[in-house]
């Protein structure tokens, strides 16, 4: 268990390269300042910063794009570097390794997510006056963030333990599944991560007028729904990449 | 119970057989693992350590799967052969980090030191990894496979990129370690290096074992190829008559040494036992005098060379 532990902690600590953070950082300023912007011109509403801001390029992208620079270097990071040989030689299962490395990168997946989520909520309400307490709309927006990490990272973990190029194969996925199959009428968008995390979005700003602009090419399903599938697609992704990776062999490692 | 048991180890990529029903015991001290690229060391390496699951049979360490049992992995130790290393740890982080995924505690910078010390890499501990010499690399990889103190030592061409002063620091290592009970396999490309660590040494060859045991017992089973042994004598040519008419020799070469007269006398010696017990009697019997007496292929290389020319289905 030591030594389990230790391998999460040691998972966190080589996460933490400046690259990755100066995307994230980028992406934020990119969306801070079109938040600034917009928000001094016309101010914010929870309706129109729900949808323009968190449910489109937030969840549509921000999210996914930093789960799959975090979550396909879970093991991808390991693979490329040929490092994986000194984790899988050690006393830990193939399976405990990969949960180790995933739970390694949770934290500051959610930590950047929800942080952002914190900072785009800030710059509204300084810039255009949201009409609640800054707590208040973190807190409508916290539950569906966090889910909606989760499930991406967990799948874009897995196909970093499936693919050798799983970035290549994440970017396309992220542009054309979560991105434009959400655009599109019809029930295949159900198979995108991003429709439920939008179901949740519209579920929690409901109160506020928060809703899909036309329901015929977008019908959510219900938020408890939309929870339950991104909980399912979370564990469910997280035990396929253990069940796969403990039977994987890595022939490329030395 | 032997600290390694190989049975009737298999793995096939695609069609092809990686390794080909080896069987095998190890037992502590130091076994050398030697074969052409492609042989399967590789392979039977990364079965021992549990990175490849084997397509048939078992390796077991002290009796456990080390592919179904990850905690077998914790009585082994693995230096693998590639160069690749979280760069921008310090050699002592690097160890440390690895004897705590070992479960070693607060313990871990206490055994790190002293595998450092061991391999002669306390002196640059706190030097990134990415600013250290490949012998430098190479120390830490070995400090790292021996950190947590392991039964068994798998070492995979460990003295690569070390000069020669290190080489020998390793060698007399290894051979403390092997002191202590240690069981270690060790893979060199330079076969000089396995025979001045050990005499015991496995050949590999497309996939199966060709030989095993002490070299000059694998040598003495090459029948097709006699023992070749060059001989200084006062006088050859009267040594060498001798010789041919007892039937203690197949051939005889007579090689000029420069000056006139001077010659030695290369043997091709099919009994190597019978040759050595009968050669005191017949030099006496002569009133020759023997100044030198060298064998000359007793050495992997050679052997290496006979076995596989002898699997191939040809003679070397």
């Amino acid at each position: 268990m030591n030594s389990w532990l230790y391998l999460v902690f040691f998972s966190l600590r080589r996460q933490l390269r400046p690259r990755r953070l100066v995307v994230a950082l980028i992406l934020f300023l990119v969306l801070a300042v079109l938040v600034g912007s917009r928000g001094l011109i016309d101010p914010w509403n929870i309706k129109s910063f729900g949808r323009w801001i968190i449910g489109l390029p937030f969840c549509r992208f921000f999210l996914p794009i930093i789960a799959l620079t975090l979550g396909t270097a879970v093991i991808g990071d390991d693979r490329e570097d040929k490092t994986l040989v000194y984790l899988s030689t050690r006393p830990i299962s193939r399976g405990s390794l990969y949960l180790a490395k995933l739970f390694g990168a949770l934290p500051l997946a959610l930590g950047i997510s929800l942080g952002a989520v914190f900072g785009l909520c800030a710059v509204a309400s300084a810039c255009g006056g949201l009409p609640l307490p800054l707590s208040e709309v973190v807190w409508m927006f916290l539950p569906t963030i966090a889910l909606g990490t989760i499930a991406y990272l967990a799948f874009f973990g897995w196909l970093g333990a499936v693919f050798r190029h799983a970035t290549l194969i994440g970017v396309a996925h992220v542009f054309l599944v979560e991105f434009f199959m959400g655009q599109v009428p019809g029930v295949l968008k159900r198979i995108s991560i991003s429709f439920y995390v939008r179901c949740m979005l519209y579920d929690a700003g409901s109160g506020h007028g928060l809703k899909p602009r036309d329901t015929a090419i977008f019908q959510p399903v219900e938020g408890d729904e939309a929870a339950a599938s991104l909980l399912v697609v979370g564990a469910g992704f997280l035990l396929l990449g253990m069940y796969w990776f403990s039977r994987r062999e890595y022939r490329d490692l030395t | 119970m032997n600290p390694v048991s190989i049975r009737e180890l298999a793995k096939w990529y695609g069609e092809i057989a990686g390794l080909n029903k080896v069987s095998l015991e190890l037992r502590p001290g130091i076994t050398g693992l030697v074969g052409p690229n492609g042989a399967g060391k590789s392979t039977l390496m990364k079965i021992l350590t549990g990175q490849l699951k084997p397509s048939y049979g078992e390796a077991l360490i002290f009796g456990e799967d080390v592919w179904k049992r990850p905690s077998a992995r914790h009585r082994l130790g693995y230096s693998p052969e590639g160069d690749s290393f979280y760069e921008d740890m310090s050699v002592l982080g690097f160890v440390r980090a690895m004897g705590r995924l070992c479960g070693l505690g607060a313990t871990a910078d206490a055994f790190a030191r002293e595998a450092l010390e061991k391999t002669g890499a306390l002196e640059f501990a706190g030097k990134r990894l990415k600013a250290c010499s490949k012998g430098m690399r190479q120390r830490a990889k070995l400090a790292q496979a021996l950190v947590h103190k392991p039964d068994i030592l798998v070492l995979d061409e460990p003295l690569n990129g070390i000069d020669a002063r290190g080489r020998r620091e390793m060698l007399r290592l290894f051979d403390d370690l092997a002191a202590g009970g240690v069981t270690i396999l060790v893979s060199s490309h330079i076969l000089e290096e396995i025979e001045a660590v050990t005499d015991q040494i496995l050949f590999l060859a497309q996939g199966k074992v060709v030989a095993s045991g002490p070299l000059a017992e694998v040598r003495g089973l090459l029948k097709d190829h006699p023992l070749k042994l060059l001989i200084t004598a006062t006088d050859p040519r009267k040594l060498g008559a001798r010789l041919l008419e007892s039937g203690l020799v197949t051939g005889i070469v007579f090689k000029g040494r420069g000056g006139l007269d001077e010659e030695d006398l290369v043997l091709s010696v099919p009994q190597v036992e019978s040759f050595y017990r009968a050669l005191p009697g017949l030099v006496s019997e002569l009133g020759i005098g023997i100044e030198r007496l060298v064998p000359l292929d007793t050495s992997a290389e050679a052997v290496f060379g006979y076995l596989v020319g002898e699997e191939m289905g040809g003679g070397a």
